[in-house]
């Protein structure tokens, strides 16, 4: 595959969407989700000669996104700042039930260390199986597993009665 | 309000994004592989001069591509032990050499140097002699013993994935252990494989065969690093350094998801994007001055006190190689520009990390 300009273009229209929402849950703002998203997508556009079959250009863009965001929030970690991230507005009325349900989401994945919070987003957002997101994250998957386990837990602890995770407990009780 | 995880992850992420400039993104690109493809061609005519402190540092060639001393002159096993590959080119403080196909990732240990190609090929490097010695995954991961000649990596094969050790200094494989396809390469030290299957950590000795799994004392921890007795943990939120019969010395307060140990184990850098170093026996930072670089980062130790640094005075570039001695507190530039960090990480450079930097 050469760096087709076209057929880049075309991958970007088809899939930009669903990656900006997947780095927004990452990161928890918006503009930050976008930046993520460009400074990633070049480097997909970089790689697009050797990236040969088009459907490894989200995988490994999707990659790209990730281990960006556990750099950064690894960097704001260690510089001492918190990862708050822009959440929706609350709302009074209406859907304010719902909004604050999503505001507690996003507030409870902001306290989650970054691999932890990225293997939530990539197991449960994107749908991977335990094997794609070692893959995206360079680990084994019993590390998937044992970092999967300890962002439920540490969800559930957060969000209280606000989340339903028993379809994610296995038959012996264990999180997924 | 209850309401499923996925449910609630597909409303939050539903906000309003902008339009992506897609303009941006390939004349970004196209920058990119501009100067990568600059960097390497003024990396092909680097010539390597030796300054009067016995340091040595790439400067830019005169273009003929024939001074003597950018050939190879082997490992150089009293220099500073630094090695970088840029291209198809493996190059060290007093010497470099045209191994003939892309370095996608490189080791060093004792006797030579071990590189995979685009194509995931295992190749030995001993002074001038370039030989294909297996093949790995697409990703590559290689783990070695600088203090003796092995290395090892996973092996894809028709009767499924191996976990393969092979001696420069033996010139052959002396173990080759079948493992599940879910296993990774941890840290290959004294004659022991670590490897992760499935969670789990296990010991290969190398000579014999012998397994054994070992754990953490905290749970769900990971390995990152073994070095002469010393293990290396990554907990959630902080690092462990575990030794036999001596309870964990904790080191808080670390950026990074790789571990690099000395060979005698009694320190330990990460890739922090600032210069960290711990004493693992008390947990305590040992202060190096980099000067006013913003970006300094560990990824290789030379001997006990000596540990090589990539590091930046801006967020950009150029890229520098530093070699940083602990006790003196000093570090000595070796290699001062690279290039910018967007050509090196788009591809074609690398550190003797064992993985690409194209994969990170």
């Amino acid at each position: 595959m050469a760096r087709d300009r076209a057929a880049f273009a075309e991958f970007v229209a088809a899939r930009s969407s669903a990656l900006q929402r997947a780095a927004y849950l990452m990161v928890g703002d918006v503009g930050l989700a976008q930046d993520l998203v460009q400074e990633a997508l070049t480097k997909t556009y970089v790689a697009w000669p050797r990236l040969r079959d088009p459907a490894n250009a989200e995988a490994y863009t999707r990659k790209a996104i990730t281990t960006t965001a556990i750099t950064w929030f690894r960097k704001r970690s260690w510089n001492g700042e918190r990862a708050t991230g822009a959440v929706p507005d609350r709302a009074t009325g209406g859907h304010a039930d719902a909004l604050d349900v999503r505001h507690s989401l996003m507030q409870a994945l902001a306290q989650l260390p970054p691999r932890q919070r990225a293997v939530i987003v990539l197991r449960f957002y994107e749908d991977l199986t335990e094997r794609q997101t070692a893959e995206v994250l360079g680990c084994a998957v019993g590390t998937v597993k044992s970092q999967t386990s300890a962002g439920l837990t540490k969800l559930r602890d957060l969000m209280g009665d606000e989340l339903d995770i028993h379809d994610l407990v296995t038959s012996e009780g264990v999180l997924a | 309000m209850t309401e499923k995880l996925k449910t609630l992850m597909d409303r939050a992420a539903d906000a309003d994004f902008a339009a992506l400039d897609l303009d941006a993104v390939t004349a970004a690109g196209d920058r990119v592989v501009r100067r990568r493809r600059a960097v390497m061609g003024v990396a092909s005519l680097a010539a390597v001069a030796v300054l009067g402190s016995g340091v040595a540092v790439l400067a830019s060639g005169s273009g003929d591509g024939a001074d003597d001393r950018t050939r190879w002159t082997g490992v150089p096993v009293d220099g500073s032990g630094m090695s970088w590959g840029v291209g198809e080119e493996l190059h060290t403080p007093v010497g470099s050499v045209d191994v003939g196909h892309l370095v996608r990732a490189h080791v060093r240990t004792r006797v030579g140097f071990v590189t995979v190609d685009d194509a995931a090929n295992v190749w030995s490097v001993i002074g001038g002699e370039v030989r294909p010695i297996g093949q790995t995954q697409a990703t590559p991961h290689l783990v070695s013993d600088t203090e003796t000649g092995q290395v090892a990596w996973l092996e894809p094969t028709p009767g499924g994935v191996r976990a393969v050790v092979h001696d420069q200094s033996l010139d052959r494989r002396v173990r080759s252990v079948p493992v599940g396809k879910d296993t990774r390469v941890v840290a290959l030290d004294s004659g022991a494989l670590y490897v992760e299957r499935d969670g789990k950590y296990d010991v290969i000795d190398v000579e014999s065969g012998d397994q054994w799994q070992i754990g953490s004392s905290e749970s769900g921890a990971e390995l990152l690093a073994v070095e002469n007795g010393a293990l290396v943990w990554s907990g959630d939120d902080r690092y462990l350094v575990e030794r036999d019969a001596t309870a964990p010395v904790v080191i808080d307060g670390v950026a990074g998801s790789v571990a690099m140990l000395s060979p005698d184990g009694s320190r330990v850098t990460f890739d922090a994007d600032e210069l960290r170093v711990y004493d693992t026996m008390t947990g305590k930072r040992l202060e190096i001055g980099v000067d006013d670089r913003v970006f300094a980062s560990g990824y290789e130790w030379l001997d006990n006190d000596r540990v090589a640094v990539i590091a930046s005075r801006s967020g950009t570039g150029p890229v520098e190689l530093l070699a940083c001695e602990v006790s003196a507190d000093t570090c000595v530039q070796v290699v001062p520009d690279l290039g910018g960090f967007d050509e090196l990480m788009a591809g074609g450079f690398s550190l003797p990390v064992g993985t690409s930097l194209e994969d990170e």
